[in-house]
């Protein structure tokens, strides 16, 4: 095959990467004899962990906020004319309508849904809602199901109305975009158990609690997408605009939001998702439904339960995205046509609404004069539970010996010597050491300071050997998981049907809530931490897979015929080419991993797990004060690695902006996009966008 | 055009969603009416009790809610709610109710809420004596009979080493939210023990069963009232007795690092809404009157863990205890007629 000369170009771009894996072997070695040396010296001459007297008590102010409030909350016109009549109303009304979608009995509750996803989405979307819905009731969870449901509805409609105005506010002022980013970090990273305290205080337990919470954790996407969707929009087109005299607010409603649509929709949609995400956790603020019965299997240690749970909310959540997906496709397509298709068929669009109408007060007559059953008929449910929970006990005695030797090991071998050494290295240097990763990262004196800071506060709170335990947790379930994803990446990127295999599994595991994953472990590994970094490590998969497939898939062909046409094997142009030109979508792949590691290892205080998220457990029942500073621990913690990876990744080429079609890509093609948008993608594009953004950490 | 034909359509799934609402339910749950006497219509009262996440308490609340309903006529919602969640909604009136206290966790909330007059008043005690130790199985006592004390423990913590606590012997809590003083307990008594949460009651329970079968030594934090101590042979570890520093720690939830002898006992008591009585004289009255044995308790949590529904299980002991809970009936009658 004759090589076209152009292609002797391209050498520019693979030369310098096939120089720099070749040489920098004696330097590396060279380096890690200096950081070896270090670390002796520095566990040999200096005493570990932070000085106590460097310590202040973090907790006080929050412990008298609470003081305040239980002996204030009855008398004080806060509570008494706005909190308290704001609560009973927000409960008082999703009951009620937890209560008439029940007066619509089973069948007129299917029948609604499906007119409104017809309506919205197509026939095919109604079809598809049917049969969830359906499947719900079999599962036997359709009351939990309507509750959960009337929780994320209302849930996701507070956030947007919320995230819309701000997100377009966030586009047109950079200075409140910087301010924005860390709040939003932050509301994503602190685990929601160390708000809890204080909602409770604030809210009591239900709706309303359980509500702010949702919202504090779904708010973001709808933020960050908003504005990104209309920073997005070409200059060009506003400049067209402005220059037929629009106001801007006509700008805003004519040419941004019409072109931002896609993204803002994305943002409703990943709302969505987040909430449901995060429906566990209103369970603990005892808020009823699908979390609940979760949150129960957890404690009772029933697999199957739990299982079968979490699978109802998994079925939610496709239904929810996929409806919202096709309704947000549908809108640009059909605007202004009167005929809607069902089937192949035109059928004019009133016909469509009478038949909706039709078919929902028929459901409803039906249910309530002929069946007269409100929920879901008991005799027709399905019990996977049972099933289950008999292969889990096979699995626990057929392969108990090995999972305990596995554990011994991880214990052994990794998790106490790595939290020996960090407990064990003066607190100087572990914040020095962060500080010069940062340094190393991103080449900015200051995000390399700011991390230095940010550790140390972290023994200033008192914190600091919790802390080290946390995140010799999060190193190892960090390694193990980026040493399964990356190779599986790899293969995946090499092969379509692999990569087909895969995505089903993927797109599953990004949908259950993190709560469901620690069941099956408990029962394979027992307590401990070993269980708590399985669930993170596996958790974490889903994103770093994808992104290294998609890293590869997307050098460029004329790099790899390049490096073909020159002889190098399969495995050469992978090892010399692909990957190193892959590196910026493989670490942001492990940016990822990272995270979603720490907010598991979190939870896993739950299944003796330790660290910070026993703290903020223990903290919950005992000293709320304590378990709200664990909690900003976390925050420092998670701020300092997530950019410190983050830099990481852009450093090597600045243009990671992806496309609209390497998102919709990564987050699936068009249901079950979650997690990615959680801390990396839009975080990238928004820097790129943005350049003011970067100054502050 | 469109957009006026969608308002009409919407115009109507309102309606019919109206139309809908004003036919009458269903099924409503009609009270089970018992056999003796007049059961008063208090339908349009409704008591929101509190169920903590262990069976002791879906027993308690079980029976309650059945006799509330059936022979007082009530509305009961039950909230299944974590421990730590419980007293700021019973101030504010959000729970009316939480049928079992553990003091020793609670002794801050006590002062705070019941003696600083914040909203909840002291229901009195269920009846049933709690005590949190140390359990180790008793065939354990079979090698080593020096366990039956801490002394014993001293030498023998090296039995109980797991990968989990490295070089110390471990001693299994339950979940984060029980209130425990093992660390310092080991630590000031100078046992080489190193605590490890299983994370709940259950993972605990999972552990012992495991350890059981294969006669293993195990050490874990537990208490009495519960079924698993009818199903298992567990012997407490005697710990040095309550010294009144230790009494004032556990009231307080000071000092918790100087904690160094055994658990002080733990009668379990009731907590109400201060508006309770205003607003339910007779579902007052029963629950001020509600007390029975440890038994009555286990045998119902028994049945439930065997896999009763809380409810039947309920409705299994109502059937054969009249004689126990009629008095906390009558209380409640006579609180009706007043």
């Amino acid at each position: 095959v004759a090589v076209p000369v152009r292609q002797v170009e391209d050498l520019g771009e693979i030369a310098p990467v096939v120089h720099a894996v070749d040489s920098p072997w004696r330097r590396r070695a060279v380096w890690a004899g200096v950081v070896i040396a270090a670390l002796t010296l520095g566990i040999m001459l200096f005493s570990g962990g932070f000085p106590g007297s460097l310590t202040v008590d973090a907790a006080k102010p929050f412990n008298a906020f609470s003081d305040w409030v239980i002996t204030h909350q009855r008398t004080n016109p806060l509570f008494v004319n706005f909190l308290v009549p704001l609560k009973d109303g927000i409960n008082a009304a999703l009951d009620r309508v937890v209560l008439q979608l029940e007066r619509f009995t089973w069948l007129g509750v299917l029948g609604l849904a499906v007119a409104i996803a017809g309506l919205l989405a197509g026939w095919r979307m109604a079809v598809l809602t049917a049969a969830g819905f359906f499947a719900l009731g079999l599962l036997g969870l359709w009351e939990e199901s309507l509750q959960t449901l009337a929780l994320v509805l209302l849930s996701v409609g507070v956030a947007l109305a919320i995230g819309l105005p701000l997100g377009i506010l966030a586009a047109r002022h950079p200075r409140l975009e910087s301010v924005l980013r860390p709040v939003l970090d932050a509301m994503q990273t602190i685990p929601a158990f160390a708000y809890l305290v204080p909602l409770v205080l604030l809210f009591s337990i239900g709706t309303t609690s359980a509500m702010i919470a949702t919202v504090i954790f779904s708010l973001p996407p709808a933020i960050r997408l908003t504005s990104l969707g209309i920073r997005t929009v070409p200059e060009t087109s506003v400049e067209v605009g402005e220059s037929f005299g629009s106001t801007s607010w006509q700008v805003l409603r004519k040419i941004q939001l019409p072109l931002a649509k896609p993204s803002i929709m994305l943002g409703v949609n990943q709302t969505i998702m987040m909430a449901l995400g995060i429906i566990v956790i209103a369970a603990t603020v005892g808020y009823p439904g699908l979390g609940l019965s979760v949150y129960q299997a957890l404690q009772n240690l029933n697999v199957g339960e739990a299982l079968a749970a979490g699978l109802g909310i998994v079925i939610l959540a496709i239904v929810l995205d996929r409806v919202t997906y096709a309704w947000s496709t549908r809108e640009r397509a059909r605007r202004g046509s009167k005929v809607i298709r069902v089937f192949g068929w035109s059928v004019p669009r009133r016909v469509g609404w009478i038949a909706a109408v039709v078919v929902v007060a028929a459901a409803i007559v039906i249910g309530r004069q002929v069946l007269r059953q409100e929920l879901f008929p008991t005799g027709w449910t399905v019990s996977i539970a049972e099933p289950v929970n008999r292969t889990v006990d096979w699995i626990t005695q057929t392969f108990g010996g090995i999972t305990g030797r596995i554990t011994d090991v991880v214990v052994r071998f990794a998790l106490d010597p790595l939290r020996s050494l960090l407990t064990g290295l003066p607190w100087w240097m572990v914040a020095g050491g962060a500080g010069l990763a940062a340094w190393a990262a991103s080449r900015r004196i200051g995000l390399a300071i700011a991390s230095f800071l940010l550790i140390t506060a972290i023994g200033v709170f008192g914190m600091w050997d919790i802390a080290m335990d946390t995140l010799s947790q999060v190193i190892v379930g960090v390694a193990l998981s980026v040493a399964i994803a990356i190779p599986l990446g790899i293969w995946s990127s090499q092969s379509d049907r692999v990569q087909r295999a895969l995505r089903p599994f993927l797109d599953v595991m990004q949908t259950m809530p993190q709560f469901v994953y620690l069941v099956p472990v408990i029962a394979l590994f027992a307590v401990g931490r070993v269980p708590g970094v399985i669930a993170a490590l596996v958790y974490a998969l889903p994103p770093c897979i994808r992104l290294t497939d998609l890293g590869i898939r997307q050098v460029s062909a004329e790099a790899v015929e390049a490096a073909v046409a020159f002889g190098a094997t399969k495995r050469q142009v992978l090892r010399r080419v692909q990957l190193p030109l892959a590196r910026p979508s493989i670490l942001l792949g492990v940016n990822q991993t990272i995270m979603m590691v720490l907010s598991v290892v979190i939870i896993a205080g739950l299944i003796g797990g330790g660290g910070l998220g026993l703290e903020v457990l223990r903290g919950l029942n005992h000293d709320p004060g304590r378990g709200m500073v664990a909690g900003i621990c976390i925050l420092l913690l998670a701020i300092v690695i997530d950019r410190t990876t983050q830099a990481m990744g852009q450093a090597t080429t600045r243009s990671a902006t992806p496309t609209e079609h390497q998102v919709g890509w990564l987050f699936g093609p068009s249901w079950l996009r979650r997690s990615t948008v959680q801390v990396g993608v839009s975080d990238v594009s928004m820097e790129t966008g943005t350049d003011t953004g970067e100054e502050e950490v | 055009v469109t957009r006026t034909r969608t308002k009409v359509g919407l115009a109507i799934l309102a309606s019919l969603a109206a139309l809908a609402a004003s036919c009458s339910s269903v099924s409503s749950s009609t009270p089970g009416g018992g056999s003796s006497g007049a059961v008063p219509d208090n339908s349009g009262t409704t008591i929101n009790i509190a169920i903590s996440p262990w069976l002791g308490s879906a027993a308690n609340v079980a029976v309650a809610q059945a006799l509330l309903q059936d022979k007082l006529g009530y509305t009961v919602k039950t909230t299944a709610i974590d421990e730590y969640a419980q007293f700021p909604p019973l101030a504010n009136g959000t729970l009316d109710a939480t049928l079992e206290v553990w003091p020793s966790g609670h002794g801050a909330d006590y002062k705070k809420y019941i003696a600083g007059n914040n909203g909840v008043i002291d229901g009195g005690l269920n009846g049933v004596p709690g005590q949190i130790g140390w359990w180790i199985p008793t065939y354990m006592l079979n090698d080593h009979p020096e366990l039956a004390t801490w002394e014993g423990l001293k030498q023998d913590a090296e039995l109980f080493k797991t990968a989990e606590s490295g070089n110390a012997g471990q001693i299994l809590d339950g979940a984060p939210s029980f209130v425990t003083y093992d660390q310092p307990i080991a630590d000031n008594l100078g046992l080489n023990l190193k605590v490890v949460y299983g994370g709940s009651e259950d993972a605990e329970l999972a552990a012992l069963d495991t350890a059981y079968q294969k006669q293993a030594p195990i050490l874990m934090y537990f208490w009495t009232p519960h079924w698993a101590q009818q199903k298992y042979d567990l012997t407490q570890i005697q710990l040095p007795a309550v010294s009144d520093q230790c009494k004032q720690i556990a009231a307080t939830g000071e000092n918790a690092d100087q904690y160094n002898c055994a658990y002080v006992p733990d009668p379990l008591y009731k907590a109400f809404n201060d508006q309770l009585q205003t607003k339910a004289p007779a579902a007052f009255a029963f629950l001020k009157a509600f007390s029975y044995t440890a038994a009555d308790q286990n045998g119902i949590g028994l049945d439930i863990h065997d896999g009763m529904k809380p409810a039947d299980a309920a409705q299994k002991w109502i059937d054969a205890n009249p004689t126990v809970w009629q008095p906390w009936v009558d209380a409640g009658l006579a609180a009706q007629s007043s």
